[in-house]
This record gives C-alpha cells, sequence and structure tokens, in this order.
C-alpha cells in the first residue's frame, strides 16, 4: 500500500462516521415527503432565501473547488481570486436582477425547457445533451479528486474510494431527491467553514500575519490588477483584458447564468423575489470563500518549497498537506470530514442536475410524453443511478488529464460560453428567431471544439489563458452567427414570447418592501464591496 | 402549510445538532488528551472545539424560536 500522509485515529473515525450517518438519515428522513415530481426535481418551490442561497453556492464548493482553488493559489497567488471575483459576482448579480424573472415567472423546471419556449425543440434537444454530457463529465473530475484524496489520506485504492463515494451520494439523493441534495449542502456549507478555517488563521499566525506572508513570496502573487498590464509579468500568463473578457464576461456569466446546476437551485426557491435574492445573497458568501481556499494555497507556497517542483507534491496536495502539519487527531476528523463534505456537495450537485435534465428533457421529451408523476419520479431515481454510473467511468477519464482544473474550464468553454450568447440574445432582444437560437448555439460549440483541437498550445501562455481567450471567441461565433441568421427566418409570433423576453413581460415592482428585501438594493450594497475588495488587494 | 413549517425547523436542528455534537467530543478530547502538535503554541483542539460548540448551539436555541413565514 502507498504511504498514507495521515494517521487518523478513532476519534477521527467516530467524526466521520456521524458525518455520514447524519447525510443518509436525511435522506430517509426525506423520502416520505417526496409525493409530487415537484417536490422531488424542485423541491416543490418552498425552500427559504437563506438555504436556497447557500445552497446556491455550496454546489459549486466541490472538492475540485477547495483542492483546485489553494493549488491554483499555490500555483498564481492573489490572481486565483479573480474566478471569485470578477469571474463570479457580476454574472451572479445579473443572473438574480435581470434573468431570474424569465426563468422564475416561466414556471419552468429547467434551463432546456426555457430555451424550448423561447426557441424550438431542436435548441432544447441541442442544450439537454450536451449539459447531460458535460455534467457527468464534470462529475466524473469530483469523483476522482475525492478518489486521490482518500487515496493519499486513508490509503484506499483509487477504485475503492471511488466506488465508496459514489454509493454514498447514491443514496442520499436517491431517497430524498433536490431537497436532500440542497438540506445536504446547507450542512456541508457549515463544516467546511468550520473545518477548515482554522488552517489560514493558523498559517497567518505562523508566517507572522499577511505582510510577513506576502514578504516571502513572489511580487505578483499579492496583487489582483497590477500585475496584469504586462501578461509576462504575473504567473499566470494573462493580461488584464483576458481576464475581463474571457474569465469575467464570457466564462463567468456562461457558467453562473445558465448552467443548470447553480440556477437550479434558485428555482427552488418559494417565489420570484426569493429566487432573485438567492443568487445575490450568495455573492455575499462568494466573497469571502478565497480567505478559506485560497489563502491556504500562498500559505503553502510558503512553507513547502518543493510544492509543485519536479519530484515535489503536486499543486493539488496543498492543502492536505497543511491539515497534516496543523491539525491534531479529532481536528483532523473535522477537516478530513469537511474535505469530503465538499466533494459530496458538488458531486450531489451534479447528480441532481443531470437527473433532471434526462428525466424532463430527454426521457419525457424523447421517450415517454404521458407518463404518471409517480412514473417520472421512478425514472428520475433510476437516472440518479445511471448519472452515478457514468460518473464513474468518467472519473477514469479526468484521471488521464494533468491538471484537472484545467480541464473543466475547458469543458465550460466549450459549452457555458456559447449558451451564453443564446440566452444573452434570447432574453434581451426580440428579433432573435428559433432557428437562429439553434445555429448559433450549434456553431459556438462547435466552434469552440475546433479552436481547441485546431490552435497549437504554444499559442497562449498557460492552459488557462487559452481558455480564457477560446471562450470569448466561441461567444462571438454564437452571436454573430445567431445574429445573422436572425435577419433571414422567421421570427416567432409576439404572443408566444409573452414572459420570456425583455419588452414582452410584466415588471415586477418591489417599492412597497424595506431596502433589505429588495434584489436592486442588495445587488447595489454587493457590487460595491467587489469594488472595495479590487481596490484593496489592488 | 403546517409540514412545510417543520421542515425548516428540522434543518436549523440538523446542524445545530451535528455541530453540537462535533463541539463536544472535540473540546473533550482536546481538554482530557491533549494532544501535541509541532507547529502549535495552543491547545488548537479544545479551543476550536469550543467555537464549534457555541455555533452548534446558536443553530439550536435558534431552532426553537417560531419560524415566520413571510410570503411575499
Amino acid at each position: 500500500m502507498d504511504k498514507t500522509l495521515f494517521n487518523a485515529g478513532a476519534v477521527d473515525y467516530i467524526v466521520i462516521i456521524v458525518y455520514f450517518a447524519f447525510v443518509i438519515g436525511i435522506g430517509f428522513f426525506l423520502k416520505n415527503q417526496m409525493k409530487t415530481g415537484k417536490d422531488f426535481f424542485l423541491s416543490g418551490r418552498s425552500i427559504p432565501t437563506w438555504i436556497t442561497g447557500i445552497a446556491f453556492l455550496s454546489a459549486n464548493l466541490g472538492a475540485l473547488e477547495l483542492l483546485g482553488m489553494a493549488a491554483q493559489g499555490a500555483e498564481y497567488g492573489m490572481l486565483t481570486t479573480h474566478f471569485y471575483l470578477i469571474g463570479a459576482i457580476p454574472a451572479m448579480l445579473f443572473l438574480g436582477l435581470y434573468m431570474m424573472p424569465f426563468y422564475y415567472a416561466s414556471k419552468i423546471r429547467s434551463v432546456p425547457e426555457y430555451l424550448k419556449l423561447r426557441y424550438n425543440e431542436a435548441t432544447r434537444g441541442l442544450n439537454a445533451v450536451s449539459f447531460a454530457v458535460m455534467t457527468v463529465l464534470v462529475s466524473g473530475i469530483s469523483l476522482y479528486s475525492m478518489g486521490l484524496i482518500f487515496k493519499v489520506l486513508i490509503g484506499w485504492s483509487l477504485t475503492t474510494s471511488i466506488l465508496f463515494s459514489a454509493v454514498v451520494v447514491l443514496i442520499y439523493v436517491g431517497l430524498g431527491g433536490l431537497t436532500s441534495s440542497i438540506y445536504n449542502e446547507v450542512v456541508q456549507f457549515f463544516l467546511i467553514w468550520l473545518g477548515l478555517l482554522p488552517i489560514p488563521i493558523l498559517g497567518l499566525h505562523e508566517l507572522g500575519g499577511w505582510d510577513g506572508m506576502l514578504s516571502r513570496l513572489p511580487e505578483s502573487f499579492g496583487h489582483l490588477w497590477a500585475t496584469t498590464g504586462d501578461p509576462t509579468q504575473n504567473a499566470m500568463g494573462v493580461s488584464w483584458l483576458g481576464i475581463t473578457l474571457g474569465l469575467g464576461f464570457v466564462l463567468g456569466f456562461g457558467y453562473w447564468t445558465t448552467d443548470f446546476l447553480v440556477v437550479q437551485r434558485a428555482f427552488a426557491a418559494k417565489n420570484l423575489r426569493a429566487a432573485q435574492n438567492t443568487p445575490i445573497f450568495a455573492t455575499y458568501f462568494k466573497m469571502i470563500v478565497p480567505f478559506l481556499v485560497i489563502i491556504p494555497g500562498l500559505i503553502a507556497a510558503v512553507l513547502f518549497h518543493n510544492l509543485g517542483k519536479p519530484g515535489g507534491p503536486s499543486y493539488n496536495l496543498a492543502l492536505p498537506m497543511l491539515i497534516q502539519r496543523y491539525y491534531p487527531p479529532g481536528l483532523l476528523g473535522l477537516g478530513l470530514t469537511a474535505m469530503l463534505a465538499s466533494f459530496m456537495s458538488g458531486m450531489a450537485g451534479n447528480i441532481t442536475a443531470f437527473t433532471s435534465i434526462f428525466t424532463y428533457d430527454i426521457y419525457q421529451s424523447y421517450i415517454k410524453k404521458d407518463g404518471t408523476d409517480k412514473h417520472y419520479i421512478s425514472v428520475g431515481r433510476w437516472a440518479i443511478v445511471l448519472g452515478v454510473v457514468v460518473s464513474i467511468g468518467t472519473a477514469y477519464i479526468a484521471a488521464d488529464f494533468p491538471s484537472v482544473m484545467d480541464y473543466m474550464q475547458t469543458l465550460f468553454s466549450f459549452f457555458n460560453a456559447p449558451l451564453f450568447g443564446t440566452f444573452l440574445l434570447g432574453m434581451f432582444w426580440k428579433r432573435t428567431t428559433p432557428w437562429a437560437g439553434f445555429w448559433g448555439l450549434l456553431s459556438g460549440v462547435v466552434g469552440a471544439i475546433v479552436l481547441y483541437f485546431a490552435t497549437p498550445d504554444s499559442v497562449y501562455a498557460s492552459p488557462q489563458a487559452g481558455n480564457f481567450w477560446r471562450a470569448f471567441m466561441a461567444w462571438g461565433i454564437t452571436m454573430l452567427v445567431t445574429i445573422v441568421v436572425s435577419f433571414i427566418t422567421k421570427p416567432k409570433p409576439k404572443e408566444e414570447l409573452k414572459g420570456l423576453v425583455r419588452g414582452f413581460s410584466d415588471r415586477v415592482n418591489y417599492k412597497h418592501l424595506p431596502w433589505f428585501k429588495r434584489p436592486g438594493y442588495l445587488a447595489a450594497i454587493s457590487f460595491v464591496i467587489l469594488i472595495i475588495f479590487n481596490i484593496w488587494f489592488w | 402549510m403546517e409540514s412545510k413549517k417543520r421542515d425548516y425547523l428540522d434543518l436549523r436542528k440538523i446542524i445545530g445538532s451535528l455541530l453540537t455534537f462535533y463541539g463536544v467530543i472535540i473540546a473533550g478530547y482536546g481538554l482530557f488528551v491533549k494532544p501535541d502538535k509541532a507547529h502549535l503554541p495552543f491547545n488548537i483542539n479544545l479551543w476550536w472545539g469550543l467555537v464549534i460548540l457555541i455555533v452548534g448551539l446558536a443553530f439550536l436555541f435558534a431552532s426553537l424560536r417560531k419560524l415566520k413565514v413571510d410570503d411575499e
């Protein structure tokens, strides 16, 4: 057996086992409450805002996020924070303020369903299939990353770890559906914070505070923007323009506004205002996550000199190595539980999204149109089994890629970036025609894939820089093709677009509410904090 | 809407009881076993365990309060 990083004691195992008992217990508790398809897939649209807000964020706070962002922090420094600030916040606010009214008010159950109403069946089918493919690929990455951790930490084989993790997710999502997934995401959110917060605190304490830490790192590690004027001056090899257009505009918006995995959490909210506030609340939490995941990366870069060097440990081990350094038995169990929890929330999120899309947009649309509600719940449960089993296979695909983080961003540039163009035109330009939506989306996806295989690696300074620019070009292709085709095909009649496009919808008015309940005010405050952060760490 | 109310209460109870349990275990372990760690000048288990315990109890306490259902 490989040597393990940790020696977990009895007390650590108690902590871990209690967690699994709780997770599975929640699944059983909720099983009896899942009576209709709406309960199972949309949580009956009855969950309070603070819960959907946390779940919105936590579905994205997977193992990949924890390990990957700590790794990127150790490799690129504070530049990694762009993934949280410009790469996420503006898009989340835009989703809450401008897109959620169309999503929520049209009573759709999934993102592809919106495309069917706005465009046509073909666009929906294209998106449903490409999303299903992307989700199981991403879910395989989560499964693989966590398998790696088990392997290094406890000494299980990769296959044992993957199978064990897959079975747990299968049990609790299969029993309780989306509610189970959302409830666990909220529990996980608190566990992740309480389990990992001592690391940045202890690390900064040991290194003599923030300035003490930065004084022992390369200059570009401490800045967000100061070194991006010239791409050769920072570790990521990107310019401010690449960050703003590629990451901030296209990749960020593409992921946060159209990826059903995150958007689905807002659909579970109890009313339109709660659905709008869901991503807006989430931005407040999102802005503080870098403290938990990126700062440990910087600390690791100071403490472990051979990290990421030939012969040394991989960047992905930055966080586990810090846990090993600081956590005595007891707390160690909690730290491991937090990492397990984050893995499960990422994986479960992918599986629930896959299940809804598969059941509604593939099975119900093309295989059996007139089944009973009960029939679809049971199909949903089988879809969960299918999703988990396929993810086990894709976990081994992910194992073949040198950097899983780059692999994931590449997938997003293929699928999410073009989709964002389709949504932008669909929601805000009445003239966009059904077939323009289809051809625009198709050419964007195909274009991104062709660009990926046709451009030599040497064109871009780093794989991330390549992803940023490719995403931007894929989005551009979609926009261009959609606009051109719109002028030569017939638009949908006005009546069919009611509630789906800006200009044909009733504007909601929250003037009678106090400021702290109104999406506009909450978003404005968040935006101001975002600007302060950017100036502070300039 | 009775059943809905019960659900939210349960989530706060779930988080509260899980964290309270963890707080007791970890702080207790720190207090009685006093595990040593080379890079730490103080008993992190005891102090962080207490933090977790407080958060857990706060959730339990919050779950005792009646939830006001605010719709629109």
